[in-house]
């Protein structure tokens, strides 16, 4: 090769290469040189191809990442306060059977006491009556309560699929610059098996896991 | 308007199963017996094509065919076309209500809604 086509192929690699640090993939690059100047040649191009693929769709999916952290916040808070309604309601839906309980006892001493006395039954029939029916409409507001979970539950499903769109990216970019994964052995596996496992065998595997490191 | 036959056969469509079960129940508690499911649009579509129901209430963002989809085909149907449409959903955008009355939707409903405004929004159909 001449000097002066070594000159001219090392110029134009240096500035594709400059081009690209600096976010530009759109410059060409010879790639028809021979010998080590070629494969550099080549190599780079390649990596400048993945790069200027990558480029605008990470940047879509960058850009929707913030949004994402913003609603998991907002469903933490959601499901929180959705809980505590619903606890609320509960609690007060609680409190009227223990009132009732008590009418029902009140009913009971009336009805065996040696004078019955009817209007005294009648009352503590309205009251019950009262009761029952502020519970019948607390526990159809649970219900409507309970429909915060359909809201998150949506909100989850697009972050998900957002997750899933930055796993591709992060997979394209380690398959563009081939990198290996690292092999983690005995952690790793304990870590597969922690993702499948039923809820309550989780604690076993904790306890397992603490055994191993010597508690 | 006014109260609507309760022995009518309504059709709920939500692709979340507690949401299908949280109407579901509301509606018993409004007297209404005849409650049959659907997980989405396609589904739905097909249930109503046999002409047994009187009444409808849909989500309207569900995987297959949206709410709204579903409602243009179901008035694009002859034989099903006047069935009484509830949207019931999480999108309040003006253009969305719009585009819902536009396709001929009975009534609108947003989430989170209390079982008060669902019994005026029926009243309000029937």
């Amino acid at each position: 090769m001449s000097e002066t086509s070594v000159k001219e192929g090392l110029s134009e690699i240096i500035d594709a290469t400059r081009a690209m640090s600096e976010g530009d993939f759109s410059r060409d690059i010879n790639t028809k040189m021979q010998g080590e100047m070629g494969e550099l040649a080549r190599y780079i191009d390649k990596t400048r191809k993945s790069l200027q693929k990558l480029d605008p769709a990470a940047t879509v999916t960058a850009n929707n990442i913030p949004h994402a952290s913003n609603q998991l916040f907002d469903i933490a808070k959601a499901t929180e306060e959705g809980t505590h309604k619903v606890l609320s309601i509960t609690e007060k839906i609680l409190d009227n059977q223990d009132a009732i309980s008590n009418m029902v006892k009140e009913l009971r001493d009336v009805a065996t006491s040696k004078v019955v006395d009817s209007s005294a039954i009648l009352k503590i029939a309205r009251d019950v009556e009262a009761a029952t029916s502020q519970n019948k409409d607390d526990l159809v507001e649970i219900l409507t309560s309970l429909s915060f979970q359909d809201l998150t539950g949506q909100k989850i499903k697009k972050i998900v699929a957002l997750v899933e769109d930055v796993e591709t990216r992060i997979l394209e970019i380690l398959i563009a610059f081939g990198i290996k994964k690292m092999d983690e052995g005995k952690r790793h596996d304990m870590m597969e098996q922690l993702k499948v496992a039923d809820p309550a065998l989780k604690q076993d595997l904790v306890d397992d896991i603490l055994k191993n490191l010597g508690m | 308007m006014g109260m609507p036959d309760l022995k009518i056969k309504i059709l709920v469509v939500d692709d979340f199963s507690t949401m299908r079960r949280i109407v579901k129940n509301i509606l018993k508690q409004l007297g209404y017996s005849d409650i049959d499911e659907a997980e989405d649009g396609v589904q739905a579509l097909s249930m109503l094509k046999s002409g047994k129901y009187q009444f409808v209430v849909s989500d309207w963002n569900m995987p297959n065919m949206t709410g709204l989809d579903l409602l243009k085909a179901v008035r694009a149907e002859p034989s099903i076309k006047d069935i009484k449409f509830l949207m019931v959903t999480a999108e309040a955008l003006t253009e969305n209500v719009m585009a819902a009355v536009q396709a001929g939707v009975s009534n609108y409903i947003v989430k989170p809604f209390t079982a008060e405004t669902l019994k005026e929004k029926i009243e309000k159909i029937f």
